[in-house]
């Protein structure tokens, strides 16, 4: 043992000496190390279905638009530029002139006709269909095409010249250019693949040619993603030479390593908790902005049960104190949510924000109603602090007008089981919606996203004649007519949106955060003094 | 060429004392067997291990020993190991627990003959081979490659006697050397204890519980009883007369050779004889002095000697 | 002698397809499908069927699970249903830095363990002793999670000595780079492997240094070390290859939270997010191969009973 020690204490010397972080390419290459939970499982843009791979997907690729960060609003990208033909269904898009994959191949029109059948095509898995339903001719090509390969013409989809193609839907749909903010394929390499092969090959593991600010380096199995900057982006390179996108699954692992230096950026997901310690280094800088994500009391009107009775859901509704778990459980990181639409939507009613807890009206909604005293159940899933709170909040609430709630912590997969088969009363929930304010994916009584049931005809038909509506001021009316009817129906209890919180290193520049893509404007960021923070 | 005198081995436990042997004093000559005679728990065996250092650590040890004219310090734990195995040799009682089972018989009676010897591992297995064939084990070129398992009681108990005489000890105990066995590998092993003590003019220290045993082989004859000496005499007088009580029950035990000693154990129940006799509680014979008082060891004639109030 | 070992791999057989069986029917008759098992996922309908079809998900489950059998046994592992990749090769690209790190752990502890153990038996009851049977409960007991994050706050922040994420420096990766990476993550491994395997090397010593043949070694004038070398070892040896036996499968099957909280790019994280994300091929082959594991291991301590003990050579 004592011969030993000195060998041991020589042995930490050397190998703590050998740790150079960062040290090596500094001044020259600049690296930027962003925390991530998990690792991205595919590289391909259209099969992107988890939030790590659409981070990782916004670094490699760029879509046809994208939206304004703070309005939502369609803004060019790839698409230099668009036009819309008078009668609101047909729209012409060209590309950016100077836009190439990474191999020097050209972006052309057949690139965006291509991943377009990809996406209509009976074989294709992913999300993207939903945004392209309302291309004429896309329905029938997903029903009839017999081929294995995207091939063949959808109606509404026309390739103009090589940089310019057409686009015609079945009828006016306002939101459509706020969905087309997926990437393309490079339809040179993967035109001869078929469709129900794509997911699994191995352009959705090497991705050898794309057309992002930041091209594929390294992906590490289960370590990080390495990026480096695209010199031919179409936006021009980027500032910051190399990205590593590192997946370290523990929260406070990565608030340590960011204090520590070692890392630079934890984008959306830091705790609310830790913002307080992360402040007092004056290393760290703390950005936050809203999501379209927000959290609601599902009310199961489906049952027989007392709460199909509109004035037991009032009584609920008029319990729950929104500014109270904003301010004290998620410290004001948060929006109060009053109804279906978000503060980021153009139609959002600021008038709608009154706080209606009323504890005498409840009990007298509760005992008009019939019921002196009730019981119910309330689901929520483990694992989320927040929605516990809620939960217990809204027991003691309740327990004041003569409701007994029971509470029921379930794991994520008897939750989520409950939930399908409509197994509960109340239930907390979240969601994400579209950056457009349509509310028919979720309330529409015909919409595949109506997870609630809803329906209402009057709201089916203002949904409807809202979505063929151009003009923002017109929609507007039309969607806050929806959500007062939606929410005098009370299907649900709104609580709050979420924002994000990011902590960056102080010497990270034009950071801007997008409620939807934390990579937004990545080509533009750039480190103070050209390396990491130290 | 041993000595012992005064010899104490108490245990200390947290608060109570139990003294295991309590003065104790003897010596054996080259060429002499002693016998140490006794029940269970009278000592005899810690006596054994005190005279070799094999006690626990635990237990500790007074008096004095002189070996082969030297003074034994007891905490001296290399003197000992010098000692053990080449000078002293020791069989215990049980030979099956005393082969380690994982290792040849060979390789564990060659032990103390590259030890102390400083053979090399041929010549010590050489060596092993005309062991085995003297102590009638055979095949001995087989045997020695055979595991303790493989071979019978007696067999064994003749390894382990290998082992103690492999490097020619001046002083051999036996504790309980054949009390595990049959009887008639019994009188083998008393055999080759006798051959050897008189081929080699060593000393024999046997000890066991049965008084048959320690006739058959030794000269002299101490008994033992509650940790002290409670008689001395060669064989022919402890046999023939007994003087003190006890001694006169183990005799009285012996008839039955192949029945365990069975000696009442509290015959005079409710007695307690703290500070007196340690036979007290149990003598037929017992008055009131003797629950009171020690009784002092008397020197008779002939080297006898004896501790008992009443005689 | 080899029908029993027919008869082992009989026995073998049987558990492995049990294991097979019962793995199958858990992940299945649980509700929900891989693509459910994210809130987060960004899902069409229509397009999850499609997707369970290509897949043959949407078949009844003996067919599901008759099709996995036959594929398994002409070798296919299958392809996972999150990355779209053989199963075999994922595992294959996570065991080593997996192995890197337990291997290192286990031999580090099970060789502190051996030193102090011994050491402790020898010594019963004295202060080093105590403290290390208070230190073999507490270890076992304090929690690795909590024990990780303190050591990297320590020494990968306050004293910045070691990296505290992941096997290397990306754009690294040198040997020295690996190791010192190693170093926190090994320091809460082997606190835990030593405190559990050092109360079993110790009482498996002390039931030894208590047997008649170590006195009667000790008779024989061998010296303590000797003893204890030629001896008590030897017989202690049983227990301890059981015990080392039984960490074999868990050296391949990862360091779940070691990996987890340091972000150690190894399998037991990997098992983690598989079994989280209802990865059904994959999980189906880790429980395969586990069993399969296991079932080496007890092969291979029975192996080493053998070597060891010769009563158990003994033909039948």
């Amino acid at each position: 043992m004592r011969r030993l020690l000195p060998l041991l204490c020589l042995l930490i010397l050397i190998l703590s000496g050998c740790h150079g972080y960062k040290e090596h390419g500094a001044g020259q290459e600049s690296e930027l190390h962003v925390a991530a939970i998990a690792g991205p499982v595919t590289l391909n843009p259209i099969f992107v279905r988890d939030s790590a791979s659409a981070e990782v997907a916004s670094l490699l690729h760029a879509s046809l638009l994208i939206t304004d960060p703070d309005t939502l609003e369609p803004m060019p990208h790839l698409v230099s530029s668009w036009d819309v033909l008078g009668d609101n269904l047909t729209y012409i898009f060209t590309l950016q002139e100077n836009a190439y994959w990474t191999d020097g191949v050209s972006i052309t029109a057949e690139d965006a006709a291509f991943t377009m059948r990809v996406i209509c095509h009976p074989d294709y898995t992913g999300w993207l269909f939903l945004p392209l339903r309302y291309v004429a001719g896309a329905q029938e090509y997903k029903e009839n095409h017999q081929s294995l390969f995207a091939d063949g013409l959808i109606e509404g989809i026309e390739v103009l010249g090589e940089k310019t193609f057409s686009v015609t839907l079945k009828e006016p749909y306002a939101p459509f250019l706020s969905l087309l903010t997926f990437p393309l394929l490079p339809a040179h390499l993967l035109s001869a693949v078929e469709v129900g092969q794509l997911e699994a090959h191995e352009y959705s593991l090497k991705l050898p040619v794309s057309s992002g600010p930041y091209l594929l380096a390294e992906w590490d199995a289960d370590e990080y993603v390495h990026v480096k900057a695209n010199p031919d982006f179409f936006l021009g390179k980027p500032e910051i030479d190399h990205i590593y996108y590192r997946f370290i699954p523990n929260v406070e692992t990565q608030v340590i390593e960011l204090l520590a230096g070692k890392l630079d950026l934890i984008p959306t997901a830091v705790k609310v908790e830790d913002v307080k310690l992360l402040q007092t280094d004056p290393q760290i800088k703390i950005y936050t902005n809203p999501r379209l994500v927000y959290d609601y009391i599902a009310i199961n009107t489906n049952k027989d049960s007392p709460l199909q009775d509109r004035r037991v859901r009032q009584a609920l509704a008029t319990l729950v104190n929104r500014r109270e778990i904003v301010d004290n459980v998620l410290l004001g990181y948060a929006d109060p949510l009053y109804g279906p639409l978000l503060p980021l939507h153009f139609a959002y009613d600021e008038s709608l924000q009154a706080e209606t807890v009323d504890l005498a009206a409840a009990r007298e909604l509760l005992v008009a109603a019939g019921y002196n005293n009730l019981q119910l159940n309330l689901i929520f899933n483990a694992g989320n602090l927040v929605r516990e709170n809620v939960a217990l909040l809204l027991k003691e609430q309740a327990a004041k007008i003569g409701i007994e709630i029971q509470l029921s912590l379930l794991e994520w997969e008897a939750f989520l089981a409950a939930v399908n088969e409509g197994d509960y009363e109340l239930a907390i929930l979240g969601r994400g919606v579209e950056a457009d304010p349509d509310l028919s994916y979720h309330w529409h009584s015909e919409s595949l996203g109506n997870a609630l049931g809803y329906k209402n005809e009057e709201v089916d038909l203002l949904l409807e004649q809202a979505s063929r509506l151009t003009t923002q001021r017109e929609r507007t009316f039309l969607y806050r007519q929806a959500q007062k009817k939606i929410l005098e129906d009370i299907p649900a209890i709104w609580l709050y949106s979420r924002q994000a919180i990011h902590a960056a290193t102080a010497t990270l520049e034009k950071f801007r955060p997008h409620p939807e893509s934390v990579f937004f404007n990545v080509h533009e960021w750039t480190l103070k003094g050209g390396e990491g923070s130290q | 060429m041993l000595a012992v005198k005064d010899l104490e081995i108490t245990f200390s436990e947290k608060n109570s004392i139990f003294k295991a042997v309590r003065k104790v004093s003897f010596s054996v000559q080259a060429g002499e067997i002693l016998g140490i005679v006794g029940e269970s728990g009278s000592g005899k065996s810690m006596t054994a291990l005190a005279l070799t250092g094999l006690l626990p650590p635990e237990a500790k040890v007074c008096g004095s020993m002189s070996f082969a004219g030297k003074t034994m310090h007891f905490e001296d734990n290399s003197q000992w190991q010098g000692l053990r195995g080449s000078k002293i040799g020791i069989v215990f009682q049980d030979p099956a627990a005393c082969l380690n089972p994982l290792k040849t018989v060979g390789k564990q009676v060659a032990e103390p003959l590259i030890l102390h010897k400083g053979l090399t591992p041929k010549e010590a297995e050489v060596e092993t081979i005309r062991l085995f064939s003297a102590l009638g084990i055979e095949p001995a070129v087989q045997r020695i490659h055979h595991y303790p398992h493989q071979l019978s009681g007696g067999q064994q108990q003749r390894v382990m006697l290998a082992a103690a005489i492999a490097c020619k000890p001046m002083l051999l105990i036996a504790d309980e050397p054949t009390t595990a066995l049959d009887v008639t590998v019994q009188a083998q092993i008393l055999r080759l204890l006798h051959e050897y003590v008189h081929n080699h003019s060593a000393a024999l220290l046997l000890i066991s519980h049965d008084l048959g045993v320690i006739a058959q082989l030794a000269d002299e004859v101490l008994v033992m009883c509650g940790g002290t000496i409670v008689e001395k005499g060669s064989v022919y007088q402890i046999m023939q007369k007994p003087l003190h009580p006890y001694t006169k029950l183990l005799l009285a035990s012996l008839p039955r050779l192949d029945a365990p000693l069975k000696l009442p154990l509290v015959a005079n129940e409710g007695l307690t004889a703290e500070g007196g006799c340690v036979f007290a509680a149990r003598c037929p014979h017992y008055r009131a002095i003797c629950l009171e008082k020690e009784p002092p060891t008397k020197l008779l004639a002939e080297g006898r000697q004896t501790a008992c109030h009443i005689l | 002698m080899i029908f029993q070992l027919v008869r082992r791999f009989t026995q073998t057989l049987l558990v492995l397809f049990g294991v097979s069986v019962a793995t199958f029917l858990t992940m299945h008759w649980a509700p929900g499908h891989p693509l459910q098992a994210n809130p987060e996922l960004r899902l069409d309908p229509t397009a999850v069927e499609r997707w369970l079809q290509l897949r043959n998900l949407d078949q009844p489950l003996p067919a599901q699970y008759l099709s996995w059998l036959s594929r398994m046994l002409r070798g296919d592992f299958g392809q996972s249903l999150l990355y779209n990749r053989p199963v075999i090769e994922l595992i294959r690209e996570r065991l080593p830095s997996t192995l890197l790190l337990t291997v290192t752990a286990f031999l580090i502890g099970l060789f502190l363990a051996l030193v102090v153990g011994i050491y402790v038996a020898k010594k019963q009851n004295s202060w080093v002793d105590r403290m290390v049977q208070v230190y073999s409960l507490a270890g076992i007991s304090v929690p690795g999670y909590w024990l990780g994050i303190v050591l990297i706050i320590c020494f990968a922040y306050r004293f910045p000595l070691f990296s505290a994420v992941g096997m290397r420096t990306p754009g690294d990766g040198s040997l020295p780079d690996i190791l010192q990476h190693m170093v926190l993550p090994l320091i809460v491994m082997v606190f835990h492997n030593f405190a559990y395997y050092v109360r079993h090397v110790r009482s498996a010593v002390l039931n030894v240094l208590n047997l008649d043949f170590v006195r009667a070694a000790k008779a024989r004038g061998l010296t303590d070390k000797q003893v204890m070398l030629w001896h008590v070892l030897p017989n202690s040896a049983i227990p301890i290859v059981t015990i080392a036996a039984l960490s074999l499968p868990v050296l391949f099957t990862g360091a779940m939270m070691a990996e987890q909280v340091f972000a150690w790019p190894g399998i037991g994280r990997f098992i983690v997010t598989s079994t989280m994300a209802r990865d059904y091929p994959v999980i189906m082959t880790v429980n395969l191969y586990t069993a399969a594991l296991v079932a080496i291991a007890n092969f291979l301590a029975d192996v080493l009973y053998l070597f060891i003990d010769p009563r158990l050579r003994v033909k039948a």
